[in-house]
C-alpha cells in the first residue's frame, strides 16, 4: 500500500515538476509570473489530442508529442511578446493581469471549439502491467515517468552545459549585466518562454494519457499545484522545483491514502501559503533582502 | 448644485436616471440586471481599493465575498438573526478575515502576494464545497429568507435595484471620503513607494491592514446582499474565476479610479446581456477586455490619453516622438 501510494505519487509529481520548472523558468529570469500557464498546458494537450485523431495508434504517439509541445511552445511565445516584453520594466502587476486575460480566454475558447465534456484518450495505451514487491506498474506509467524524468534531466543539462543554458543563468542572475555582455536577453526571455511551454505541453498530454482525460478547465488545478511546488522548492530555482514538484506529489498522494481525498487540493495550497509566509524564498532558496 | 463640467452633467443625469427608472419601467429582467450591477460595483470598488490604490495585488477577492455570503445565510437560517443584524456582521467577520490575511500579507512582494491570495481563494472554495454539515457542500444551501428590513420587505426585483444601488451609493461615497483625505494619500504614497513612504512617517503596517480589512467588509456586504438576493448560494459562485471577472471591472473601470470602478462593473455585467447573442461569449469578453484594456488603455476607459499619444506618435512617423529620444 505504502508503496504503491509512493510510486502514483512519484508519477503525479513527475506531472507537476514538468509545469513547475516552467514557472521558475519564467520567474528566475523575469521577476514576473504568468497565469497562463495552466491554459499553454491545455492548449498543448489539445494539440496532441488533435494529432493523435489523425492517425493510426502505432504513429499517433510519436506525432502526439511535438504537436503538443509545439502548439504550446507557439502559445509560450505568444505570450512573451504580448504581455511580457513591451511591460518588462513596468510594475508586475501588468503582465500577470495580461496573462490572467489569456487564461479567461484560452478556456472560453477550447471550450466553444472542444465543448465542455471530457474528451477520452482516443484509443487504450496499453503496454503491459508489472506487479513487483506489491506495486503494480503499468506500462503508461512508466513511460510517463521516464519521459518527464528524461526531459528533466534534459534541462538541466541544458542549463548547466551549454553556451545557452550559461546566457540563460547570466540573464537571470542579472539582467543588465547580461545586457552589457553582449548577451540577446531578449532571445534568452523568449527561448525560456518557448521551453517552458513546451514542456508544459508535453505535460499536457502525458497528464491525458495517464487520466484518460482532456476537458477545458484540465490545466487550473494542475497548474496552481505546479505553481505551489515551485515555490516550495524556491521559485526561480529549477531544480528546486523538480525537488518541490516530487515533494508535493509524494504529499498529496499519501494524503490521498490515509487521510482524505477531498482535502488533497486544501493540503497543497496550505503548503503553498505556509511556506510563502514562513520561507518565501522555499526549502532550498536562500533569503534575499530587498534593495532599496 | 449645477455641474460645472461636461462630466458632471453626464453625472448628473446618470444620477437622476437611476432615481426615475423605478417609476418608468416594469421589467424584472432589467431591474435583476442592475441589482446585480450594484453588486458587482461595491465588489470592484472594494478591490479597487486594494489594487488599484494600495497597490496590493489580491487575486483572492471572491473569497471574501463568498464569506459574507455564507457567514449571512447561516447567521438567518441557523441562528434565527434577522436581515439587517447578519447583513452588518457578515461585514465584520469578512473585515475580520481580511485584515488575518493582511497581516501576514505585508512583507510579500507583488507576485507572491497575488499567488497567496489565489490559494487562499481556492482554500475558501474548497472548504465550502467539503464542510457539507455546514455549508451544504457543492449543493449550496437554498431557501436564505429575503432581507426584511422592519419597514420594508424585500421581495421583487425592484425594491433589489433600489437598495443594491443605495449600497453601491453608500460604498462610494464611504471609500471616496476615505480615499480624499490623509489615509487615501497615505495608501498611494505605499502603492508608489513603499520605502519612501515609511520613510515620511506613514504607518506602512497599520494602512495595509486597514486596507485589506476595509475592502473585505464591503465584499462580506456584498456576499450578504446576494446571498438574500438569490436566495440560493453555491461554492461555484466564490471561485478564482470569479476575482478574476472582479479583477476585469477595476481593470476596465481604470487602477486607481473610484468612479470608474462603478462603469466597469455596469457595463461588465450588461454588456453580455444587451448583446444577446453574445451570453455564449461573456467569459471570452472578460478575457478579451483584461488584455485589451491593459495594453491599450491602462487607465481605464475612462482615460484615452494613452491612445490619443500613441495615434500622435504613430502619425509623428517612425524614429520621431517617444521618451526614449532626445538628442
Amino acid at each position: 500500500m505504502l508503496a504503491q501510494q509512493l510510486f502514483n505519487g512519484l508519477i503525479l509529481g513527475g506531472l507537476y515538476a514538468l509545469l513547475a520548472v516552467g514557472f521558475s523558468l519564467i520567474v528566475g529570469i523575469l521577476k514576473m509570473i504568468t497565469f497562463a500557464h495552466g491554459e499553454v498546458f491545455m492548449a498543448g494537450a489539445f494539440a496532441g489530442l488533435a494529432a493523435l485523431g489523425l492517425f493510426s495508434p502505432g504513429v499517433a504517439l510519436a506525432a502526439a508529442l511535438p504537436a503538443a509541445a509545439g502548439g504550446a511552445a507557439i502559445l509560450g511565445a505568444v505570450t512573451e511578446l504580448v504581455a511580457f516584453r513591451p511591460f518588462r520594466r513596468g510594475p508586475e502587476m501588468t503582465p500577470a493581469l495580461i496573462t490572467i486575460g489569456f487564461s479567461i480566454i484560452l478556456q472560453a475558447l477550447a471550450l466553444m471549439l472542444a465543448g465542455a465534456d471530457t474528451k477520452p484518450f482516443p484509443f487504450n495505451p496499453d503496454f503491459g502491467r508489472w506487479t513487483a514487491g506489491g506495486v503494480v506498474f503499468s506500462g503508461l506509467e512508466l513511460g510517463i515517468a521516464g519521459l518527464a524524468l528524461a526531459i528533466l534531466a534534459g534541462l538541466g543539462l541544458v542549463i548547466a552545459r551549454t553556451d545557452w543554458g550559461l546566457a540563460l543563468r547570466a540573464t537571470a542572475a542579472h539582467f543588465q549585466a547580461a545586457q552589457l555582455m553582449g548577451i540577446n536577453t531578449d532571445r534568452v526571455v523568449l527561448s525560456a518562454f518557448v521551453l517552458a511551454s513546451g514542456m508544459a505541453g508535453i505535460g499536457g498530454i502525458l497528464f491525458g494519457a495517464h487520466y484518460g482525460a482532456f476537458y477545458p478547465l484540465m490545466g487550473v488545478v494542475i497548474s496552481m499545484k505546479a505553481l505551489a511546488a515551485a515555490t516550495l522548492g524556491g521559485i526561480g530555482n529549477v531544480g528546486g522545483a523538480v525537488v518541490g514538484a516530487l515533494l508535493l506529489g509524494l504529499i498529496e498522494s499519501l494524503v490521498v491514502g490515509y487521510v482524505s481525498a477531498n482535502y488533497r487540493d486544501v493540503i497543497a495550497f496550505s503548503i503553498l501559503i505556509l511556506v510563502i509566509l514562513i520561507r518565501p524564498a522555499g526549502i532550498l532558496g536562500r533569503r534575499e533582502e530587498e534593495k532599496v | 448644485m449645477i455641474p460645472a463640467s461636461p462630466g458632471g452633467w453626464a453625472r448628473a443625469a446618470g444620477l437622476a436616471l437611476a432615481g426615475v427608472l423605478p417609476f418608468l419601467l416594469d421589467n424584472n429582467y432589467v431591474f435583476h440586471l442592475l441589482a446585480m450591477s450594484g453588486i458587482y460595483m461595491v465588489l470592484a470598488m472594494s478591490l479597487n481599493l486594494l489594487i488599484g490604490f494600495t497597490g496590493l495585488f489580491s487575486l483572492g477577492h471572491a473569497a471574501f465575498y463568498g464569506l459574507g455570503a455564507y457567514a449571512s445565510a447561516l447567521l438567518t437560517q441557523d441562528c434565527g438573526l434577522p436581515f439587517p443584524a447578519a447583513f452588518a456582521l457578515s461585514g465584520l467577520l469578512a473585515a475580520a478575515f481580511g485584515a488575518a490575511v493582511g497581516f501576514p500579507a505585508l512583507r510579500l512582494r507583488a507576485i507572491f502576494l497575488a499567488i497567496a491570495t489565489m490559494g487562499l481563494n481556492e482554500i475558501v472554495r474548497l472548504f465550502l464545497t467539503n464542510l457539507d454539515g455546514l455549508t451544504g457542500g457543492p449543493a449550496g444551501l437554498p431557501g436564505i429568507p429575503e432581507p426584511d428590513l422592519w419597514l420594508v420587505r424585500l421581495g421583487q426585483p425592484r425594491d433589489f435595484y433600489v437598495a443594491a444601488m443605495l449600497l453601491a451609493a453608500g460604498t462610494y461615497l464611504v471609500l471616496a471620503n476615505i480615499l480624499s483625505g490623509r489615509p487615501g494619500r497615505a495608501l498611494i504614497a505605499i502603492r508608489d513607494d513603499e520605502t519612501a513612504a515609511r520613510s515620511i512617517g506613514v504607518d506602512v503596517t497599520a494602512y495595509k491592514v486597514a486596507a485589506f480589512g476595509v475592502s473585505a467588509f464591503f465584499a462580506g456586504l456584498a456576499g450578504s446582499f446576494f446571498a438574500h438576493y438569490l436566495t440560493y448560494i453555491s461554492p461555484d459562485s466564490f471561485g478564482l474565476s470569479e476575482s478574476f471577472a472582479i479583477i476585469a471591472m477595476v481593470s476596465l473601470g481604470g487602477l486607481g479610479n473610484l468612479r470608474g470602478s462603478l462603469w466597469g462593473a455596469f457595463l461588465l455585467c450588461s454588456i453580455p446581456e444587451i448583446f444577446r447573442s453574445l451570453q455564449d461569449f461573456r467569459e471570452l469578453i472578460y478575457g478579451l477586455t483584461l488584455v485589451l484594456i491593459i495594453r491599450v488603455l491602462p487607465d481605464g476607459i475612462a482615460d484615452w490619453r494613452p491612445l490619443a499619444a500613441r495615434w500622435r506618435q504613430w502619425r509623428s512617423g517612425p524614429g520621431l516622438g517617444g521618451e526614449g529620444g532626445g538628442p
